[in-house]
């Protein structure tokens, strides 16, 4: 398994970003990643960017972009509904995979 | 309890989302599962982070705040006479009509990642969620959302 640092991002830091924390850790690994979920509110982002070594941003509250320039960042409210799991599995293994380590 | 029938209200006469939150607020406030800054932190949350959400057959909102505000996990459920304007999570820009509004007292996440588990499965639910919109009395809706239970 691929160990991988995924940042999710919800308006408090708590309830979305741990729920789809939840739901992307489960769909991950089913593809051969080992997760590692940090929840944050958009104003942390920044700091954990700078502190960590982060893979993805999966974020159900609007960013700042330049918070987290160059690593990629996907909306997750798709995954928290239910409504669109599939395209951001998508989209995240095909980021995943062209991430240099 | 995460479910309690003081905390179900069917066909609430709320207008706004303010007018929502503020009355689950009194209800959780009352019941000793927030602190009383609650109602106007989740008002001030709404503004900035909205908690709309679409859904197959529903759209629904899950107003919640900062853990600090909250002494222990509750769920609430309004269900307004008239579906009342949110704006959508993600997508500040979108204003959807929410059916279903349940207010959320959640503590940190890591204390209760299973509660959070069956939420999202619930809310990811229409069948239930239409089961709760039709419900006829709040027994009905706590029976409806008894999983949640843990």
């Amino acid at each position: 398994m691929t160990k991988i640092n995924i940042l999710t991002v919800c308006g408090s830091g708590t309830v979305s970003s741990a729920m789809v924390g939840l739901k992307i850790k489960e769909m991950l690994s089913e593809h051969g990643y080992d997760v590692q979920i940090h929840e944050v509110n958009p104003g942390m982002v920044a700091n954990e960017v700078a502190t960590k070594k982060i893979d993805l941003i999966a974020y159900t509250s609007p960013i700042d972009p330049k918070d987290a320039e160059g690593i990629p960042q996907i909306n997750a409210v798709g995954v928290l509904t239910g409504m669109d799991e599939e395209s951001f599995l998508e989209e995240a293994l095909e980021v995943l995979k062209n991430r240099k380590k | 309890m995460i479910l309690n029938e003081q905390l179900v209200c069917l066909k609430a006469d709320v207008k706004t989302a303010e007018e929502a939150i503020l009355l689950a607020a009194e209800k959780f406030e009352r019941l000793g599962y927030v602190t009383k800054e609650y109602g106007q932190a989740v008002i001030s949350r709404e503004l900035i982070y909205p908690t709309g959400l679409k859904g197959n057959g529903y759209n629904i909102a899950i107003p919640h705040t900062d853990p600090i505000y909250v002494k222990k996990p509750g769920i609430a459920v309004i269900i307004p006479k008239e579906p009342v304007r949110f704006r959508m999570m993600g997508t500040p820009d979108t204003e959807l009509q929410c059916e279903m509004i349940f207010p959320l007292a959640m503590e940190k996440p890591e204390k209760q990642l299973q509660l959070l588990m069956k939420l999202m499965e619930f809310l990811q639910n229409d069948k239930k969620l239409g089961q709760v919109f039709h419900a006829k009395h709040p027994e009905e809706v706590i029976s409806i959302m008894n999983d949640l239970e843990i």
